[in-house]
């Protein structure tokens, strides 16, 4: 055990960990960043990598305006984070339509368009054949779709690892392999994390641990509610690539890739811990997804894989300062917005952890503590 | 502010309404709620029995009728607790507004999918290998904390808990316990809740 004093620990070493390390010795701020396993071997590393923000979100939705600010950070960020890692995130934002199969689905989407739109957002109207002509390999079944030209994608293994290895170019302590056992407070105040390795002393801690959050903190009365959310992805390789956009529809997504690569999810198990792939997760989405794009039918087939989603009961992220424990913040509960959320997430949290960050009114619906009375009242 | 768990007791489902009246009366005002749980009575038997009960002093705020839904909302009861064969919970929650509704749950998916349905309440278990469940797996102390500390609803742990099992029970995430024979079996059930009262006062959490 060395005797050095950490300002703050961060907890998982997912890309939510990551981006909250990064921002964190972006601020000069001494950090360790511990991961239970590798960095990025989890969710982040199963994510397809949609930067869906409009897609994934109705004008309405809490999440909706820290969904587009995070998405708007990309590009500045895509180039910073090469610059400090040499790694390239694989933005690409020739946008994405979110497809409707019949026609109940397409009058759902035109009502989102003309929402969006209300609020501000760009979003345009396709009929089935304006959509089949941005996208040639579109099936028949394709009844409308809306553009988002400002939605599209990263790779979110390289977006977890830039920002990893961004911090520790910046000065950040990275330690893989250190399952954090318990956060040590004394008189309501944070006083370190104890690893298998030992004690490590900080002023603050950020969890930052998925769907793996909830029981650590149990250990300190603190009420996290998370389940996970099981999701199973495929990948298949075509010598030419069979869309240049992101198709987004209900209950099955195609991301496009380099190299003519393309990944196709994902399933929703709730409550599923396992991270097995299922014949049965498979055929429901191969045969969505062949729906969608009857070319997929000749492609080579790559690999499948599936990671787990971090669900809260009310859908939304815990964003924030925890009451009643000096220096404990938490960043978990992303659901499947992990990657699109995770710069605004790692900024926020860091402005948060420096004091800085003004009790944010639009932060209200992320407060960690919002489940914490309901288990005393709910008789 | 201090966290009193929930206690509730379940009947055993042997028919035996005299044994269930007898002890409910008793122990009545030591516990929150009291299940009626009897698979082979009919539904006038039930509201019989609960009337009876009713009749005897006990308070129907604190009966839940396992099952049917239709005989809690007759009796005025406090709500109703379904079971793996029971109406869905959005289906009893749309019919019967206004009814408190639980259910058993045997995994974290269950208990997510509960919870989701918008179930008030989750009955998870059995906890400890028991009698009523003999020959399946007890789910143990490690998954009652994950599925407790997955769900935002209060999750009371079930299945062969004794009285010094009440801490670790506590410790793991639970909001309260239910009790079967613990209670209904007891030779002095009177001392028998007392004996769960008196651990949960002391266990839970401030």
């Amino acid at each position: 055990m060395n005797g050095q004093k950490y300002d703050a620990a961060v907890i998982g070493g997912g890309v939510i960990g990551s981006a909250t390390a990064y921002y964190l010795a972006k601020q000069g701020k001494s950090v360790i960043l511990l991961e239970n396993e590798r960095l990025g071997a989890q969710a982040s590393r199963a994510a397809a990598g949609m930067l869906a923000a409009q897609a994934e979100m109705d004008a309405d939705d809490p999440l909706f305006e820290l969904a587009v600010a995070s998405r708007r950070m990309f590009p500045e960020l895509a180039a910073e984070l090469k610059e400090y890692s040499g790694i390239d995130i694989g933005l690409q934002r020739k946008g994405l339509l979110k497809v409707a199969v019949n026609e109940a689905q397409a009058e759902e989407l035109k009502r989102s368009v003309s929402l969006q739109i209300a609020s501000g957002s760009r979003a345009e109207w396709l009929s089935g054949d304006e959509a089949r002509r941005l996208e040639k390999g579109l099936s028949e079944h394709v009844a409308g779709a809306i553009g988002f030209a400002e939605d599209g994608q990263v790779n979110a293994p390289e977006l977890s690892f830039a920002f990893a290895k961004s911090a520790a170019l910046l000065g950040a302590e990275i330690r893989e392999y250190a399952e954090v056992r318990r956060i040590a407070a004394v008189n309501g105040r944070i006083e370190g994390v104890e690893t298998r390795a030992g004690r490590i002393a900080c002023d603050q801690v950020a969890i930052a641990g998925g769907v793996w959050s909830g029981e650590l903190l149990a250990d300190l009365g603190i009420r996290l509610p998370l389940y996970p959310v099981k999701g199973e992805v495929f990948s298949v390789v075509h010598s030419v690539p069979l869309l240049t956009r992101v198709i987004f529809s209900h209950g099955c997504y195609l991301v496009p890739k380099q190299g003519g690569r393309l990944v196709v999810g994902a399933t929703t198990r709730e409550g599923d811990y396992d991270r097995k792939v299922t014949v049965d997760g498979l055929l429901e989405l191969m045969n969505k997804a062949q729906r969608l794009l009857p070319g997929i039918a000749g492609c080579e087939w790559e690999k499948a894989w599936a990671g787990l989603r971090p669900q809260t009961p009310d859908g939304l992220p815990y964003l924030g300062r925890v009451e009643g424990l000096e220096g404990l913040y938490i960043a978990a509960g992303h659901f499947r917005n992990g990657i699109l959320l995770s710069p605004i997430t790692g900024r926020l949290i860091a402005e948060m952890m420096a004091g800085s960050g003004a009790e944010d009114e639009r932060l209200r619906p992320f407060r960690p503590d919002r489940f914490a009375e309901h288990e005393r009242k709910g008789r | 502010m201090t966290f009193v768990p929930q206690f509730h007791i379940i009947s055993t489902g042997k028919l035996e309404f005299e044994r269930i009246q007898e002890v409910a009366r008793r122990i009545h005002p030591l516990v929150d709620a009291i299940h009626i749980r009897e698979k082979a009575a009919d539904a006038r038997m039930l509201l019989d029995c609960i009337r009876e009960l009713a009749a005897a002093g006990m308070p129907l705020s604190k009966l839940i009728v396992n099952d049917r839904a239709d005989v809690a909302r007759v009796a005025g009861v406090k709500g109703v607790h379904l079971g793996g064969r029971s109406l869905d919970v959005n289906s009893v929650k749309q019919a019967f507004p206004g009814l408190r509704i639980g259910r058993s749950s045997h995994s974290l998916k269950e208990a997510v999918d509960s919870e989701r349905q918008g179930a008030d309440y989750v009955i998870f278990g059995h906890v400890y290998p028991t009698g009523s469940k003999p020959g399946l797996p007890a789910r143990g102390l490690q998954e009652l904390k994950t599925v407790a500390s997955s769900l935002s609803v209060p999750v009371i742990a079930i299945g062969g808990i004794r009285p010094e099992h009440v801490p670790d029970v506590l410790n793991a995430g639970a909001a309260g316990i239910a009790v079967l024979s613990g209670v209904m079996e007891a030779d002095r059930p009177e001392q028998a809740a007392e004996d769960y009262v008196r651990q949960l006062r002391k266990w839970g959490r401030a």
